[in-house]
């Protein structure tokens, strides 16, 4: 078995992942749903209701039983027809983060410098690990939506989700969320289907959800998991975090490789691997980006050397070019 | 075990230590990587699953090639080291020599010949052997010697021998040396190493002349064969050298009878020539022991003629006394040595040519027949005997001295004294007489049979024919011609009546013949001097020793008795010459057969045990070299040596008996083919030389082209151990690059599972 790092809470402060230039970087930009939310509060995202609010809708012949305060007056007055007024309802929306906590998401080449991180998975191997990066991710996104008053929750997944989700729109619920990124043990092999499974069953709303994974799972399963997001018509969008080792595959020298989720230890030749690793890793990202596309997920890359800032921002521009041409149409 | 040579052995650890050395250099330690995307490699790792396999049977395909490259490079050595030992390492160095009659050919007085040239050719590529090169020498003037052979690595001992050679007076047979080469090239000790072949020669005529089928060189391919072979030789001459050679002595009548005035003393000395047929001079001398000396002659060559003759007249030397002259050999005479010879030329050895004469006062002839007693009888009733005794000294001048022998009583010392034996009464014969006849013939006498007037049925014949081995079959029934037979008038040519050719057909004419007896030759069994109607009248053959070699006497036959009963012959002109020329031209034939060729046994007296060269004067400057005693009687036992009683020089020699008492002359000369300068193209003798392989030029101005030749060849170990270390790096090399799966460690899913 392999080490299982402690689960003993440490005392981490939240600030070392996040920088203030990666907050400066996303302040400009609104994290839009792309459908439709159910929320319980008012905000800037469409409602599935409609009902009194303040962007008209549409306006529906009168039908015996409607209630007569919705009578658009104006228009009895000039056309002496009944007509209801219909107004499209805005909601706040619930935003869930789902990171995962595998054993593969402990890999990391860049060394850890001071102030940098703090999880288990990095302070045990010394690097900035995928996970530390998609803690800092997921901070940025809980910072960002925590701005535009939306809830958010962030739970780990591995095998199963490995954490509650809570999901707040508290001031201080970021501070929350790195906490418990912080103290969870990254290992295992994850299970993406069950815990989006786990996460849609205690979710019951539609959502937002944000995955971040190194996605070298089966794209089958990725699919799988895909599909049941969509059936309930959440949005979700696809962070693929990658260290740039991963990406470059820029060894130079033949090693043994060992598995980070107990698979077999093999001897590579970078030179003879190269080519054929990196033809299967465009494969690899190629079938995720394509199963996101084909239920209107988004997508989205990102190297775990770099800062999460200029990355996120493309997504969240993108997202918001999306939204105003919806609301448009 | 031992080694051809220790460098391959320190080789073949070295190649063996190598991929070590490299598997050492390469094998670091390193850190595993835990690595994340497992998943993408072990894809990349299944999908090249079956390149893996196919990398995996590279790898073991070079894996079992060392080893065998290395096996087969070490079981060479092992096998041969117990044969050869350390002997075997280097390079086999054959000259095949030719050291024949031609080889001494001098184009010029100063000019080196071509042995010489030969002899320096091979003595520079000795220089340039390694150490543990072997030298074979191959001497291939007839008859052929392996003058070095086995092959030794004594490379001085080598120089001795080649610088020891001189030219031989026989011609050379190549085949045969080729063999012989071929032979020590095929032997065991030799297997896997280079051979170099040098043959080494003018290629003249006399030496070969490109018709005789050549052993094929062994294969190099088969593993009981040397593995390179490398055939030269030199290069043909070109240059049309003149040489004049004295072919034959011929003389007229081969018995010499002082005083006859029968042309007795008239020799021919014929002569032929080599090279460019222009026009030219040559003298010509004839000299003997006990002859009175002649003058040399000039005679002139017309442009295009090969052959000329020369005309001499001899005559016994004068004791001063008013005699006809003394005799060699005593009172009734005996051989007479004769030398011609021309002005040394290019060539020596064929300048001369000696002959034996057979010199008498008169022919002893031994009478085989019943003594008669009492008056004489009237001519119808004269028996053979008489009638041939009449014909053999129709009076009292006549150079012919008889005696009669009974036949019962016949024995080999009573016709010691005898020239010819006429035998009148064969079926009177006995043992010992039949043996004293064959005797007789072994000392070169003439036997002549008459059948026995008296008998019906001659039962004598086979007995006859079986001791003197003839190939002739004789009736024992007489058959009858009352009408008579006539002699044919064109009779073939015979070295008997030679002299009496032009007369014969005149002198036959008369003839008839009312009873003979049927005689059948076989073919080669002799020669029909006389027919009638094609039956033969007239036979003679040489009769044949124990071991099937013809004697040197001439047996002739009448098929008639000549007596009044059977044929009128005896009272024919026909009847004196006949019997006299008989006679004559026999005993001489049968002196002829005493003759000897250089590189043979020669044919000699029964007796004869020693040669003893008869020096000449200074004739053709050869006198200084010495000759030595030639033994015959090795040649006599099985236990002889091979050259025993091979007479290497030409020249006269005296026979020695026994008890060193001399018994006669030799004569003994070159084979005049031997002489032959005529040069012979390249193309031709290399595609006479290709039957037996591939064979190539040599430059005589670089002689150890075949050796660097031999030196560039890559020796089988070494290239298998090239082979072994090249798969052994590339092992290497494939073995880490396509080695990928070290293990598998047990994770915590496989636990889990």
């Amino acid at each position: 078995m392999a080490t299982t790092p402690s689960t003993t809470p440490r005392a981490i402060q939240a600030e070392q992942y996040l920088a203030p230039e990666t907050l400066a970087q996303i302040a400009p930009f609104e994290l839009r749903a792309k459908m439709i939310v159910e929320g319980l509060m008012s905000g800037m995202h469409r409602s599935p209701y409609q009902g009194q609010a303040v962007e008209f809708a549409q306006h529906r012949a009168y039908v015996p039983g409607d209630p007569l305060r919705h009578l658009d007056w104006k228009v009895f007055g000039r056309s002496d027809k009944l007509y209801l007024k219909q107004y499209h309802q805005e909601t706040n929306l619930d935003v869930v983060v789902l990171v995962d906590g595998s054993g593969s998401m402990t890999y990391g080449s860049l060394k850890t410098k001071e102030g940098w991180g703090g999880t288990i998975a990095g302070a045990t191997t010394g690097t900035w690990t995928k996970y530390d990066a998609a803690t800092a991710l997921a901070v940025a996104i809980a910072c960002l939506c925590l701005g535009q008053g939306d809830r958010i929750g962030v739970a780990v997944y591995a095998d199963e989700l490995r954490t509650p989700l809570r999901r707040s729109s508290a001031r201080d619920q970021w501070k929350t969320i790195v906490q418990t990124l912080s103290t969870q043990p990254v290992e295992s092999r994850a299970n993406l289907v069950k815990s989006a499974e786990q996460a849609l069953g205690k979710v019951t709303n539609r959502a937002l959800f944000m995955v971040i994974s190194d996605f070298l799972d089966d794209p089958e399963a990725i699919r799988s998991a895909l599909a049941r997001f969509r059936h309930r018509r959440d949005d979700v969008v696809l962070l693929q975090m990658l260290d740039r080792r991963e990406i470059l595959f820029d060894f130079d020298a033949e090693a043994p490789f060992e598995g980070l989720e107990g698979e077999a230890r093999i001897v590579v030749e970078p030179d003879a691997f190269r080519g054929a690793y990196l033809e299967a890793l465009r494969r690899q990202c190629d079938a995720v980006a394509a199963a996101a596309r084909s239920f209107g997920f988004d997508y989205l890359r990102l190297d775990s050397h770099e800062s999460v800032g200029p990355a996120l921002s493309r997504l969240l521009a993108r997202r918001g070019a999306q939204a105003r041409r919806g609301k448009r149409s | 075990m031992t080694f051809v040579t220790a460098w391959l052995a320190v080789a073949g650890v070295a190649a063996a230590a190598l991929p070590i050395a490299i598997h050492l250099f390469l094998r670091r330690r390193r850190e595993p990587v835990r690595w994340g995307a497992m998943r993408l490699l072990e894809e990349v790792l299944r999908r090249q699953r079956r390149r893996r396999r196919l990398e995996q049977l590279v790898v073991l395909a070079l894996r079992c090639l060392v080893l065998a490259f290395v096996g087969a490079a070490v079981a060479e050595p092992m096998l041969r080291g117990s044969i050869v030992g350390d002997r075997a390492g280097g390079r086999l160095i054959l000259f095949v020599v030719d050291d024949s009659m031609t080889s001494g050919l001098r184009p010029s007085a100063d000019a080196p010949s071509a042995l010489e040239r030969h002899v320096d050719a091979a003595a520079a590529v000795v220089e340039r052997a390694r150490p543990g090169d072997q030298i074979g020498i191959v001497g291939a003037a007839v008859p052929v010697r392996d003058l070095l052979l086995p092959p030794t690595s004594d490379h001085a001992a080598a120089s001795a021998v080649l610088r020891s050679l001189r030219p031989l007076e026989t011609p050379a047979s190549i085949p045969e040396a080729l063999a012989a080469a071929w032979a020590a090239v095929g032997r065991d000790e030799v297997d896997g190493r280079a051979v170099v072949v040098n043959l080494l020669s003018d290629f003249r005529r006399g030496t070969t002349t490109l018709e005789d089928p050549l052993a094929a060189a062994p294969a190099g391919a088969s593993s009981s064969r040397p593995r390179e072979l490398f055939l030269r030789f030199s290069t043909p001459a070109t240059d049309e050298v003149a040489n004049v050679q004295v072919v034959g002595i011929d003389p007229l009548r081969s018995l010499l009878i002082p005083g006859q005035g029968d042309g007795s003393g008239q020799v021919t000395v014929r002569l032929a020539r080599f090279g460019p047929l222009d026009g030219g001079r040559t003298r010509v001398a004839l000299e003997g022991e006990g002859l009175a000396p002649t003058a040399p002659r000039e005679v002139r060559w017309e442009p295009g003629r090969s052959t000329l003759s020369v005309e001499f007249r001899i005559e016994p030397r004068s004791d001063g006394a008013g005699s006809a002259g003394r005799l060699p050999g005593g009172e009734f005479g005996g051989a007479l040595g004769v030398v011609a010879s021309v002005a040394p030329d290019a060539l020596l050895p064929d300048d001369r040519f000696a002959a034996v004469l057979q010199a008498r006062r008169a022919v002893r002839v031994a009478m085989i027949d019943r003594r008669t007693f009492g008056a004489e009888l009237s001519v119808e009733r004269l028996s053979a005997g008489q009638w041939l005794a009449r014909a053999l000294r129709p009076t009292d001048a006549a150079p012919m001295e008889l005696f009669v022998e009974d036949p019962t009583r016949l024995s080999a010392a009573a016709l010691r004294a005898a020239d010819a034996a006429i035998v009148v009464r064969p079926d009177l014969l006995q043992a010992d007489g039949l043996a004293a006849l064959r005797e007789l013939l072994r000392r070169g006498g003439l036997v002549f049979v008459v059948p026995p007037g008296e008998a019906t049925v001659h039962l004598w014949a086979e007995r006859f024919v079986e001791a003197m081995r003839l190939p002739w079959r004789i009736g024992i029934e007489v058959v009858e011609s009352p009408e008579g037979l006539v002699l044919d008038e064109r009779q073939r040519s015979s070295p008997l009546l030679r002299l009496i050719e032009a007369e014969l057909p005149a002198l036959i004419a008369p003839v008839r013949i009312h009873r003979r007896i049927p005689i059948e030759l076989a073919d080669g069994g002799g020669e029909r001097v006389l027919e009638a109607s094609g039956a033969p009248i007239l036979v003679a053959g040489l009769a044949r020793d124990e071991r099937d070699a013809p004697l040197p006497g001439t047996v002739v036959l009448l098929a008639t008795a000549p007596e009044l009963g059977w044929t009128d012959l005896p009272v024919k002109p026909l009847m004196v010459p006949l019997v006299q020329e008989i006679v004559r031209q026999g005993v001489g034939l049968g002196q002829e057969g005493l003759r000897g060729r250089v590189g043979e046994r020669p044919i000699t007296g029964p007796s004869t045990t020693a040669l003893v060269a008869v020096v000449p004067d200074d004739v053709g400057g050869r006198a200084e070299r010495p000759v030595p005693r030639i033994d015959l009687r090795p040649a006599e036992d099985a236990t002889g040596t091979r050259r025993a009683g091979i007479v290497e020089r030409s020249g006269l020699y005296r026979q020695l008996d026994a008890a060193e008492v001399e018994v006669g002359l030799l004569a003994v000369n070159v084979d005049p083919a031997a002489g032959d300068t005529t040069p012979q193209s390249v193309e031709s003798v290399e595609g006479w030389l290709r039957s037996s392989g591939a064979w190539s030029v040599l430059d005589l101005d670089d002689p150890g082209e075949a050796l660097r030749s031999a030196e560039s060849a890559l020796p089988l170990p070494w290239f298998l151990l090239a082979l072994a270390l090249a798969c052994a790096v590339a092992e290497t090399i494939l073995s880490r690059r396509f080695s990928h799966v070290e293990g598998r460690a047990t994770g915590p899913a496989e636990a889990a599972a």
